[in-house]
């Protein structure tokens, strides 16, 4: 250290630490940077842990999570401890929200494109030049439209500001479509809200197709409720009935494989058993029956009539009616595949309309009506179903619409919709188009403005539970710590483009915190609001019984001889297997699969991380002539894929199961170029009724690609035919 | 075998303050941390791998690391094929260090560097170990980790790390602590509150996130804990039973209701 540069660092090192203790001894070699206390950050002190309550970063139903920050950096997330939703708990993709916070690939900085749509070649601009550009195209725009993931509370109100300004449009992608089930459960229930369904409580759950304890609605809240479900000495009774064996399905009592689409004529005829030999010991199912069309229209259903479409035998189907009317309070649920077919609504109307019958419905493990979101914190958004993209799709590239100026945030259409939707040509005819998200993904790669968004621990926020638990649920997000990156939230980007634009027609807030505090203001009152603003924050949130909940229907609005059967893309003879996509337990529908600890998040069932697979009966793969590790073409009418094969005893042989999730050109160096994205060759066929896309309605075949190439698996099998083969392994870094 | 009458010729320690046991659980005052697995309640969910992988700074789990089989997981969730089609079945186990009282790990270490501590863990001292993986050989569980590479976090992923818990260089072996520094931390504060820890104040990550309550920790020293009730249920099994390892983890079978046998041991 020279002579001046020493003396700089002692009387820098004086004025900061106010002392000469910090340089008693000889200098260092070298400089060091000495941060007093009084330049900390509110309330940090080093060395120590402080908590914040805040939203969970990637749960579907609205988890409260509190995650631990160490001299401002966040460090673990767990479940916030009362919190009615997820009741201090968290799944997978809840413990990753710290690694997503901190992945270096993240956006970091607004960019504009370079070179054309769909090339993912940007130049970084800075934000001033970039809101520049917002206000100029979106002035100029007639009709523009803002395209969203499910969202609810102070966001939408903030957006409703510009819409109503602008008069633009709001689209809701959903990853997981929940139009079949909502619809379902008008139809049947009455509810326009997505119902609570006791599980916790219940006797016997039968689920169509329902992987509520991987990725179903709300997985962590309903993995709470299945501990208390197999609590001794009760221990509920769980039925699973699907075609591709899920989480949930790996853990029931009773496994059952349904013909894919025929999952409706089972539950009638479930039904049909119920009421023949009076199973619930009363004539209680006598009204639900009637209004649906009566016995004689349900005996078409007997378990004999319907086993060849179902492909369940006669006496299975006596016994599952006799175990779940036998061990009440009995709660039918349906998802998943089930649903997903050209007659899913069907499926889903004759599972549901088995919780009339047998009565379990209002009461405790039964399915119960939720109370409303409060005024001040609007609940969720319907999702726009599939059908709807489809028309847009259809509508921009003949022209009959056009889109002059379009925002998209934290939805990926591109990736999510099938390829013959060419949502991706359409997005094409749109005349600008910005997307804002935390990774670059197929939708914002074909932007022309692309602005870096807050991750969930960097914003405020609020948000209502969807579905609720059995009570009225307003959950609160605060930042845990300051962003790394030159990020901003949707919100407050919003409310800068209304007032820009809009400046006789202002919105009352901001910022969005000035925002979520109107609204908590609202809901909680004025007195005592500080207090109170600290405890929302504090706990998480507010719940409490609600009110508004819906009264039950007198009757179900839907009759025995609607019941479809389902159709299917591809002949039988040209594609032999159904395809059926399955979301990821770790990282969903692939939304979070930039994330390393996720992506390497063994599959429960086949243990294969980082990867596409093809999941196979072992007497089908013989048949194709392929073993576990081969790569395998999936040809359906709509496209192809490629995957390695997976032979697990649990696959039905004229099935081919694959993952959704991988397959992406844009996102984080950990899920680029990795695997196949299986929802790109699915035949563009919506749910009757419900318009939701009908993802398992697509058959396909398999053609052996005559490699070999070792699946990442957890789980070791030994193939001879790796001798020799196994990849060096390099022992040293560096 | 020495008779009573030869006892002169033998080398005699008299009057020692601890005489050598055989007993993998020997009397303490303090405490004995033990968990129970339910194997019933457990869905292969995954939470709380992915949950020690956050606590603990487990390296990142690259692909190629799986495919050499090299990956680190202090806690896996073992999937187990039962049948065969239409009948099979998946069953799950989650497997971590057993914290066993008789500890095969333990006497083949030539440094020391895992030893069993007064609170019942099996140790894993990172400064002493050499990284003769004498060690991993011997577990009879496959839960010991070598470090091949230095981990490696890209920036500014490294700013999760936790600052409670050692990161692991290359060339020592690494395995689950039952949350160590979780354990201290309590202990330290109930010292403080001058109060005894607890039943169920500590919390490891895996017991903290599981969703559905399958995973129990507490003090196997006190009869009153859940832990200590638990781990006498007619489902109570240990891992390997035949090997003497003396688990401190109990898992409690799977209920199969269409299994006769459970069916019966289960009560119903
Ligand atoms: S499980 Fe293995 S590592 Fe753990 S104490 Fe037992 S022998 Fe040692
Ligand atoms: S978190 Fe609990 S339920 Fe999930 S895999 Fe681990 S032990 Fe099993």
């Amino acid at each position: 250290m020279s002579g001046i540069a020493r003396r700089r660092f002692l009387t820098g090192a004086a004025a900061l630490a106010g002392g000469a203790t910090v340089v008693a001894c000889a200098a260092p070699e070298r400089e060091s940077r000495v941060q007093s206390f009084v330049h900390s950050p509110e309330q940090t002190l080093p060395g120590q842990e402080l908590w914040f309550a805040t939203a969970c970063a990637h749960s579907t139903g609205g988890n409260s999570v509190v995650v631990r920050t160490v001299d401002g950096r966040a460090k673990k997330v767990e479940g916030t401890k009362g919190f009615p939703v997820n009741l201090g708990k968290t799944n997978v993709r809840g413990q990753a929200g710290v690694q997503s916070l901190y992945n270096p690939d993240r956006l970091k900085t607004p960019l504009r494109r370079r070179g054309t749509r769909g090339e993912g070649r940007f130049e970084a601009i800075g934000w001033p030049e970039a809101l520049d550009l917002l206000t100029e195209e979106f002035g100029s725009a007639g009709n523009p439209l803002v395209v969203t993931g499910p969202m609810s509370g102070t966001r939408l109100r903030v957006l409703a500001q510009f819409l109503a300004n602008s008069e633009g449009r709001h689209l809701v992608y959903e990853a997981q479509d929940t139009a079949t089930l909502r619809e379902a459960a008008r139809l049947v229930f009455g509810y326009t809200r997505l119902p609570h369904f006791d599980i916790a409580n219940a006797g016997a759950v039968l689920s169509f197709g329902a992987d509520f304890l991987g990725t179903w609605l709300s997985p962590v809240h309903y993995s709470t409720a299945y501990g208390k479900f197999r609590e001794e000495p009760k221990r509920g009774h769980l039925i699973q009935i699907e075609s591709h064996m899920s989480l949930t399905g790996a853990n029931a009592d009773r496994w059952v494989y349904v013909n894919p689409g025929h999952e409706g004529a089972l539950a009638l005829s479930i039904a049909q058993v119920i009421a023949a030999e009076n199973l619930t010991g009363d004539d209680r199912w006598f009204d639900p029956v009637n209004a649906v069309g009566g016995i004689d229209a349900l005996n078409a259903y007997s378990p004999e009539l319907t086993a060849e479409r179902t492909g369940v035998a006669p006496d299975t189907v006596r016994e599952i009616a006799r175990e779940f009317a036998g061990h009440p309070p009995a709660l039918a649920i349906a998802g998943g595949a089930a649903l997903a077919q050209t007659n899913g609504l069907d499926n889903a109307v004759a599972a549901l309309l088995l919780n009339r019958i047998v009565g379990g419905t209002g009461a405790a493990g039964g399915v119960r009506p939720n109370p409303a979101a409060p005024a001040a914190v609007p609940a969720t958004a319907a999702g726009t179903p599939f059908g709807q993209w489809g028309a847009l799709s259809t509508g921009l590239l003949d022209g009959s619409e056009t889109v002059d100026a379009a925002f998209f945030y934290d939805v990926d259409p591109v990736y999510g919709l099938p390829a013959s939707t060419r949502f991706a040509d359409a997005l094409g005819e749109m005349s600008f188009v910005v997307g804002m998200g935390t990774f670059l993904n197929e939708t914002l790669a074909r932007a022309d403005l692309v602005l870096p968004a807050t991750h969930p621990f960097e914003e405020w926020g609020d948000f209502v539970a969807d579905p609720a638990p059995d009570m009225e649920v307003v959950g609160y997000q605060q930042p845990v710590v300051t962003s790394w990156t030159n990020a901003r939230s949707f919100g407050d980007v919003m409310l800068a483009l209304t007032s820009e634009l809009f400046p006789d027609a202002p919105p009352p807030w901001t910022t969005m915190r000035d925002a979520v505090r109107d609204g908590a203001q609202a809901l909680i009152g004025q007195d005592g609001f500080d207090r109170g603003w600290i405890e929302l924050l504090r706990t998480g949130g507010r719940w409490l019984e609600g009110e508004g909940r819906e009264a039950q229907s007198d009757q179900p609005d839907w009759h025995i001889g609607l019941l479809a059967e389902p159709a299917f893309a591809g002949d039988t003879t040209e594609f032999d297997l159904h395809l059926i996509p399955f979301e990821n337990v770790a990282f969903g529908a692939g939304t979070e699969s930039a994330n390393p600890w996720l992506q390497a998040t063994p599959d429960p069932l086949t243990t294969v991380t980082w990867t596409t697979w093809a999941e196979l009966n072992p007497v089908t793969a013989e048949r194709l002539g392929v073993k576990r590790n081969d790569v395998v073409h999936i040809d359906t009418p709509d496209g192809t894929l490629r995957a390695r094969v997976y032979e697990a005893p649990v696959v039905p042989p004229d099935v081919v199961a694959v993952p959704i999730g991988q397959g992406r050109e844009f996102g984080s160096r950990w899920n680029v170029d990795r695997g196949a994205n299986v929802m790109q060759t699915l035949a563009a066929q919506a749910v009757a009724g419900s318009g939701a896309l009908a993802w398992g309605a697509t058959r396909a075949r398999v053609r052996p690609a005559g490699e070999h190439d070792r699946l990442p698996t957890l789980e070791v099998i030994e193939d001879p035919r790796n001798d020799g083969e196994a990849p060096p392994v390099r022992i040293t870094s560096g | 075998m020495a008779s009573a009458t030869d006892t002169a010729e033998l080398p005699v320690v008299a009057a020692a303050a601890t005489l050598p046991t055989d007993d993998p659980h020997p009397e303490t005052d303090g405490h004995r941390w033990g968990m129970v697995i339910d194997a019933d309640k457990c869905t292969g969910c995954q939470a709380c791998v992915v949950a020690c992988q956050s606590e603990n700074n487990l390296a990142l789990n690259e692909e190629n690391r799986v495919i050499e089989r090299r990956a680190k997981t202090w806690i896996r969730i073992e999937r187990y094929w039962e049948g065969e089609w239409p009948n099979a079945k998946a069953r799950f186990l989650p497997v971590l260090c057993q914290h066993c009282g008789n500890a095969p790990c333990e006497t083949v270490c030539p440094v020391w560097a895992t030893y069993h501590n007064p609170d019942g863990l099996n140790v894993q001292v990172y400064n002493r170990c050499i990284g003769t993986r004498f060690c991993a050989n011997a577990c009879p569980y496959s839960v010991r980790y070598f470090n091949f590479w230095e981990p490696e976090w890209p920036s500014p992923m490294d700013r999760q790390l936790n600052p409670d818990v050692t990161v692991r260089t290359k060339g020592i072996v690494e395995k689950c602590t039952f949350c160590i520094h979780r354990i201290n931390r309590t202990k330290r504060q109930a010292d403080r509150d001058g109060r005894p820890v607890a039943d169920g104040e500590v919390e490891p990550a895996c017991v903290q996130a599981c969703p559905t309550t399958a995973l129990v920790f507490g003090d196997l020293n006190d009869s009153d804990s859940k832990v200590s009730e638990l781990s006498h249920s007619k489902r109570a099994f240990t891992l390997l039973e035949p090997l003497g390892t003396a688990p401190a983890i109990t898992y409690l079978k799977k209920v199969d209701p269409s299994h006769v046998d459970e069916h019966e041991e289960h009560g119903h």
